[in-house]
């Protein structure tokens, strides 16, 4: 596209650069044209048309540009889908394995402890597995309902991230700190919508 | 004879931690490993009479280090921990000389007849019948790697998914095959409904190979509990 536009003020340029010169000769000479109004109409048809063919021809060129392009938009998200639900195949089946040996362990634990050591396994699982659902449902959202557009407080929704993430019981041994920028300026409110982001 | 020493590596702490007990419970000696790198450390390291090997992983991903011990002549037997239900995944997995898999989510009770099974089938220090490009049985013969089956020199013409089936059965030898495992292994489906899937293959197996349910030569089934293939099978030329 940038290409394009220099394309264009080439002969400008050129142009402008012939007058320098010629300016700059000691005579300026005079040039005049003259030409039968037939020949002068057929050419001015003639040219037109030219014009007309090469803005088509651009045109056309572009067009299949932007078709390529929109290929490529819809390859690449075909490909972010497979690779999504590849991850996605991953990240259940792991939790699911994990469940089912734990649930195993549940029923042979041989003492209280192995039992509650067990019983802690399974709920940290199912938990995991919740957490999969609920991004789940949102990226379903995302496609089929419009995203809101709203001014939405980043340190605000971070400082709510952080109070969520400091209940769960997997941060008790856990330290949990949020560093927001503050100078030379504060993180700025954003646009978008509030549920999804967070 | 101490507890045989099995391998457990996956990068998934949640599956290790309460995997390890679990098998520890079972009769095993337990070493983990967090990839595949650690494994082929930990594998020269303990001699494992067995390696629970995942495949997805950071690092080195469980199908490399399969790769890596086999290609330095290391036939220690290796059940597979495959993530993707895809046969092709599968076929893989029985051709780059696993010795079993497993589809996960996997029951963990599976997991240890697995080990078992092929702890009772291995002959230490060779390559295990998966490794082989041809089985053969009395005069039944398959190619493994063009797909191809003979029965006396003919010809069988088998669907894949029958041979898919038959070369289950026959690395397998002599050991009870439930439809379930059976389902997961061949069609990588993990549900009890579409076992007559497996009825309907060993039914179209046994009219080609000329075998009488009543007294099989080859596949034999056992009432209520799955298929056994009950002939002699060598790795052959």
């Amino acid at each position: 596209m940038k290409g394009l536009r220099l394309f264009i003020l080439l002969p400008a340029g050129l142009g402008l650069l012939a007058s320098l010169l010629v300016h700059n000769l000691q005579a300026n000479p005079i040039f005049y044209l003259r030409a039968d109004l037939a020949a002068l109409t057929a050419l001015a048809g003639l040219g037109l048309s030219l014009l007309l063919a090469t803005g088509w021809a651009v045109h056309g060129l572009l067009e299949r540009t932007r078709r390529i392009s929109a290929l490529h938009a819809q390859e690449r998200a075909a490909d972010d889908r497979r690779r999504f639900l590849q991850r996605l195949d991953h990240e259940l089946k792991n939790p699911l394995t994990a469940l089912r040996v734990a649930l195993a362990n549940l029923t042979e634990a041989p003492s209280d402890v192995a039992r509650r050591e067990a019983m802690v396994g399974v709920e940290e699982q199912a938990r995991r597995l919740s957490r999969l659902v609920a991004d789940l449902r949102k990226l379903a959202e995302l496609e089929t309902r419009p995203i809101e557009q709203t001014p939405v407080d980043l340190a605000v929704l971070l400082e709510e991230a952080l109070a969520l993430a400091r209940e769960r019981p997997e941060a008790a041994d856990r330290h949990l700190a949020l560093n927001l920028p503050r100078a030379p300026w504060p993180l700025p409110t954003i646009t978008g919508d509030r549920d999804l982001l967070f | 004879m101490g507890a045989p020493k099995i391998l457990l590596v996956d990068d998934e702490a949640a599956i290790t931690e309460s995997l390890a007990p679990f098998l520890h419970r079972a009769g095993f000696d337990v070493t983990v490993a967090a990839d595949g790198e650690e494994a082929i450390q930990q594998a020269a390291r303990v001699q494992p009479d067995l390696i629970v090997l995942n495949v997805l992983m950071p690092r080195l991903d469980g199908r490399e280090a399969l790769r890596r011990l086999r290609s330095r002549g290391d036939w220690t037997p290796i059940i597979l921990l495959t993530q993707v239900g895809e046969s092709t995944e599968r076929a893989m997995a029985l051709e780059e000389g696993a010795d079993d898999y497993l589809n996960k989510p996997f029951d963990p009770y599976e997991l240890v007849a697995r080990i078992r099974a092929v702890l009772r089938r291995a002959r230490p220090g060779q390559p295990p019948l998966t490794a082989a490009r041809f089985l053969t049985s009395g005069l039944l013969r398959l190619d493994r790697r063009s797909r191809r089956v003979w029965l006396g020199g003919q010809e069988l013409p088998l669907t894949p998914k029958a041979i898919a089936l038959l070369e289950y059965l026959m690395t397998h030898p002599d050991e009870l095959l439930s439809r379930e495992r059976l389902l997961d292994a061949v069609w990588g489906w993990d549900y009890p409904a579409g076992t007559r899937t497996v009825d309907t293959r060993v039914a179209e197996l046994r009219r080609m190979l000329g075998d009488d349910a009543l007294h099989p030569r080859y596949i034999e089934t056992v009432p209520g509990q799955g298929y056994r293939f009950i002939a002699l099978v060598e790795a052959g030329m």
